[in-house]
């Protein structure tokens, strides 16, 4: 019996083993891979004219720094490069890249006459030898140079990640100066990166936790020009700007922009109540949200404009819910311990940001819309006032280190990559505007 | 060449870029006029920046000057809203809280200063270089490192010399010209890069569970080592006929389900040992065809494994093409090499077709990128890995 | 951004900054004395004399004998039995001098989040508002606003700062009929 079976199984595996055996594949799987960066490799742009060479280095260096700064990309140094980049389109000697492992190539050139600009790039995928994409070109003023250099930086980031970028936008912020006991906050913006820092306000006015409208035209702040909280809307180009939403009697404060920018939904706190509004841009009308002998304020919209997200102390403690966007029944959604604040939808839709408190430690967290799978991304002394990328995969904030002065901070959606934004002086609530057309 | 080399370190950069300038004119007339060369290059679609206004320039390139004076604060002219919705009763009266009022919770009401004395007053003065970095914590844990791979690895010796393909580069040094020996990267013997095993960030540093966690990892990880590592013990079974191939250096290969991982203390190990015990259980690789030369052996399939996994970076992924399983095929040559082109997407599910692109780019990147001079697999069983097929599923490694 | 643009904001910014260097803090009004408007109302200055604090009548009392302020627990607005004390003392003055009005300013520490410590800061104003008005003071009399977390009487990021800051201040402002 014991040998029939062996033979048997002899047999059975004779059989198996000549006939389908060469024509079958050798089959794998992988379910653990690593989380590094990619090395890329930004030669200075090729000037296609001599007006063009004074361009090509910084143009170079604005696209390796929004790369880099991602987290998700490192820079093969120049000095470590092989081959030089002499045409834009001479063919690409992919070994001498290879060779120092370099796996994406960007390559560009630029061209300049009187103020007006044009700038090329490929991107090449060196490992394969092959393009990624087509190649593109932006053509504009030289005054909007970095802006070229941001295109050419979002491109290469949406082809190789499959996201799109956020690296073309702007960053409305609180810009602090004088004693903390008497702080002088102007509202400013700057680009993405930091560049280009413009003052909006002058400082008379105490002014705090802006937001700019899903058009990227307009911003919206609480100011205290009139001796009282109050909400100024501006707008961004020409600098109009006007009070909107008054409630006589009350305090208001904590707007933020619904997302087709026609309405605002604000917090109105009289009587030791803080209750949130929805205001009509256009008409002026309000109307009503909450009606609690408690604290609604901080509030968000979903980006399909249809829920509010906001904090409210109505359980006892500062906690985050959602209710419909015309008011209605609020379901809570945190119930870990410590404080929910300033929650904040995602332009995607799938996360919410918020800041919490616990233990004496503040943190910058994301959660889902229902409330679960809460994560937490950063910790300190004082992290507050989350705002999302365009894109939906950083988060920027408000940090004051122990006794420092406040900073703004970014970190993407995973928790890695933490880092300050460099600002000329102490700087908060930023308010991240969307990808410039 | 020496001369060449000695001249452009004399040049300044403005020379050289002339001089780059000139050379690229002089051989792009000589080589694309005379050949005029059919066009390599794809037409490049134009896109036109948009343009900021006019007084939006001017206050890009006046950036401090006084802003544009809030054009007479117009006297409140604002549009008086109507407010009878407002004062109107509650125009939703189901407003209920979800949960009565006044409750206690309140776990830690008073949160606790941190214990050291205060720093020294905050300067009030602008601040107008970037501090440093982030806070470093003050604690010796675990910092975040940029990698994060199957295994932990310790931060290489400083004799080791760092992977160039892993490590973070060196200041760019632009004056400084090419060392010859990057050439070779290969040949140097390289320690992998600083891993950890999973994503810390200051949150989880901060969980003393994680903390200690974390803090283990280093003592229980392997010393650097070249590559490809050696397979972990395998654990799968072999078919019965399999004249079982010597080598696994590894204890008993028992039961599949169970395979014997590395002692793996903490949870962190724990899920990865998990993760590793279900990959290897799944692998079909393991169970294919028996007997004779022509069948790898576990470990030989696990060693290329191994070699390939550690290249899959799936950090570039958008959270979409995290979402792909993608089966790509190719053909190895003899020299154990994958074959020009032959690398293609036999399946993939779980995603929209950009996402599987992003996908399939980083399956190839990973096959490409770590072969090396070959995937060091036996000659004599070429026939059994000639044809590939490997699943990359990045379910375990989805950041959220 | 070239060097030169870059200079040249630099000491635009250092230039604005040394402009607008607000009134140095630290005299005893602290937080107290930034007032309502604090001089936001172009033009609109309100003077008056503090006189001598030995004057029950002068504002220099109100804030110096009386006490000017009263202090919360981290994230309530309950008043304490001291608090109580100092607003019937501030009622008595109140009552005795019906010519000044207040503005009661309400303010957080900042181990909060700005939004929610500006509605915080109201109801710690309000609080103190319902006490006085329970007290026979007129509510016309009285008017209040939340700073929130912004103007911190001491600036120290220690519990004993966050204890002083946790704070509604009431201003008397000038004449009544100024």
């Amino acid at each position: 019996m014991t040998r029939l079976f062996l033979l048997l199984s002899v047999l059975l595996a004779f059989v198996a083993a000549h006939t389908p055996a060469m024509a079958q594949p050798l089959r794998l799987q992988i379910t653990e891979g690593v989380i590094e960066p990619m090395p890329f490799a930004m030669p200075a742009f090729v000037p296609e004219n001599s007006a063009g060479s004074q361009y090509s280095d910084a143009l170079a260096r604005v696209v390796a720094a929004n790369l880099t700064n991602t987290g998700l990309f490192r820079e093969v140094p120049r000095s470590a490069h092989i081959a030089r980049v002499t045409s834009f389109d001479a063919s690409v000697s992919f070994s001498d890249w290879r060779a120092i492992n370099v796996q994406a190539l960007i390559t560009g050139a630029v061209e300049v006459s009187g103020n007006r600009m044009t700038v090329k790039f490929r991107l090449f995928d060196v490992l394969s030898g092959q393009q990624m994409g087509q190649g593109m070109q932006f053509a504009g003023s030289t005054d909007n140079w970095r802006r070229m250099a941001h295109k050419v930086s979002d491109s290469v980031y949406s082809r190789i990640t499959g996201e799109t970028g956020y690296f073309d936008s702007r960053v409305v912020f609180i810009s602090e100066s004088g004693p903390r006991g008497n702080r002088t906050k102007r509202l400013a913006i700057m680009d993405q990166d930091g560049e280009n820092v413009q003052m909006l306000t002058d400082g008379r006015s105490l002014v705090i936790a802006p937001r700019v409208s899903p058009a990227g035209d307009q911003a919206v702040y609480t100011t205290y020009e009139t001796g009282s909280p109050r909400i100024a809307l501006t707008n961004l180009a020409s600098g109009q700007r006007q009070l909107v939403g008054n409630i006589p009697g009350a305090m208001t404060f904590s707007p933020r922009f619904s997302p087709d920018g026609r309405s605002l939904v604000f917090s109105a706190a009289r009587g030791g109540n803080t209750d949130l509004y929805r205001l009509d841009l256009g008409s002026g009308q309000m109307l009503q949200l909450t009606a609690l002998p408690s604290i609604a304020t901080s509030p968000s919209f979903s980006p399909d404009g249809r829920f509010i997200t906001f904090e409210s102390d109505r359980s006892g403690t500062s906690q985050i819910y959602v209710m419909p966007a015309g008011g209605g029944e609020a379901r809570r959604i945190s119930f870990g311990s410590g404080r929910y604040s300033t929650p904040v939808w995602s332009p995607r839709g799938d996360l919410i940001a918020f800041t919490k408190s616990h233990a004496g430690r503040f943190h910058i967290g994301v959660m889902r819309t229902d409330g679960s799978e809460e994560r937490l991304l950063t910790a300190s002394f004082l992290d507050e006032g989350p705002t999302w990328a365009p894109n939906g995969r950083v988060i920027m904030f408000t940090r004051e280190a122990q006794g420092g002065d406040p900073a703004l901070f970014s970190v993407d959606i995973s928790g890695r990559n933490l880092r300050r934004i460099p600002t000329p002086g102490p700087a908060s609530d930023p308010a991240w505007g969307p990808l410039r057309p | 060449m020496g001369v060449a080399r000695d001249l452009w370190g004399r040049m300044n950069t403005g020379q050289r870029v002339s001089g780059v300038a000139h050379i690229g004119l002089i051989v792009w007339v000589m080589v694309f006029d005379l050949f005029q060369v059919p066009d390599s290059a794809p037409r490049v679609p134009v896109t036109d920046v948009s343009l900021i206004s006019a007084e939006e320039f001017a206050a890009l390139t006046s950036p401090g000057s006084a802003p544009p004076p809030p054009p007479d604060p117009p006297p409140e002219p604002e549009p008086q809203p109507d407010l009878a919705p407002a004062t109107e009763p509650e125009p939703e009266p189901e407003i209920r809280a979800p949960e009565p009022v006044q409750p206690e919770p309140q776990a830690a009401p008073q949160p606790e200063p941190e214990p050291e004395p205060a720093p020294a007053a905050p300067s009030t003065g602008v601040v107008f270089s970037p501090l440093p970095a982030p806070g470093a914590s003050v604690r010796p844990r675990p910092r975040p490192v940029d990698r994060v791979a199957p295994t932990p690895t310790e931060a290489p010796p400083d004799t080791a010399e760092v992977d160039i393909a892993a490590a973070p580069p060196a200041e760019p040094e632009p004056e400084v010209e090419a060392e010859p020996e990057i050439d070779l990267p290969e040949q140097v013997e390289t320690a992998p890069p600083e891993a950890t095993t999973e994503i810390v960030t200051e949150a989880t540093e901060t969980d003393d569970s994680a903390t200690e966690r974390a803090a283990m990892a280093p003592e229980i990880s392997q010393r650097p080592r070249t590559r490809p590592e050696r397979p972990s013990p395998p654990a799968e079974t072999e078919l019965a006929a399999a004249p079982a191939p010597e080598p696994a250096p590894a204890p008993t290969p028992e039961p599949a389900t169970a395979p014997e991982s590395p002692p793996a203390p903490g949870a962190a190990e724990d899920a990865i040992a998990q993760a590793l015990a279900e990959a290897l259980a799944d692998s079909p690789a393991t169970s294919p065809q028996p007997g004779t030369s022509s069948t790898l052996s576990a470990s030989e399939a696990d060693s290329l494994r191994l070699a390939i996994q550690q290249c899959w970076n799936v950090g570039v992924l958008s959270s979409d093409a995290q979402q792909v399983t993608v089966t790509v095929g190719f053909s190895m040559t003899p020299s154990a090499r994958h074959e020009q082109g032959s690398i293609r997407i036999v399946s993939a599910s779980g995603g929209s077709e950009p996402a599987v692109q992003q996908a399939f780019d980083a399956a190839r990147r990973a096959i490409i990128r770590c072969e090396g001079d070959g995937y060091g697999l036996p000659p004599e069983k070429y026939e059994a890995w000639r044809d590939i097929e490997i699943t990359f599923n990045p379910e375990g490694m989805r950041l959220r | 951004m070239s060097l030169t643009s870059k200079s040249l904001l630099l000491v635009a910014a250092l230039a604005l900054a040394a402009c607008n260097n607000p009134r140095p803090g630290g005299d005893f009004g602290g937080g107290g004395a930034d007032g309502f408007g604090g001089g936001f109302n172009d033009g609109n200055i309100q003077t008056g004399m503090l006189g001598d604090p030995n004057d029950p009548n002068s504002i220099a009392h109100f804030q110096q004998r009386i006490g000017d302020r009263v202090f919360f627990t981290t994230d309530s607005s309950s008043l304490s039995e001291e608090g109580r004390a100092t607003l019937n003392a501030q009622a008595r003055w109140l009552t005795a001098n019906p010519q000044f009005a207040i503005v009661i300013e309400g303010h957080a520490d900042e181990r909060g989040t700005r939004e929610y410590n500006v509605s915080l800061g109201e109801r710690r104003a309000n609080a103190t508002m319902q006490y006085l008005i329970s007290q026979g003071i007129s509510a016309n009399r009285m008017r209040t606003v939340s700073y929130g977390k912004e103007r911190p009487v001491e600036a120290c990021p220690e519990q004993r700062c966050w204890d002083v800051n946790r704070r509604a201040v009431t201003v008397v402002s000038g004449g009544r009929t100024s």
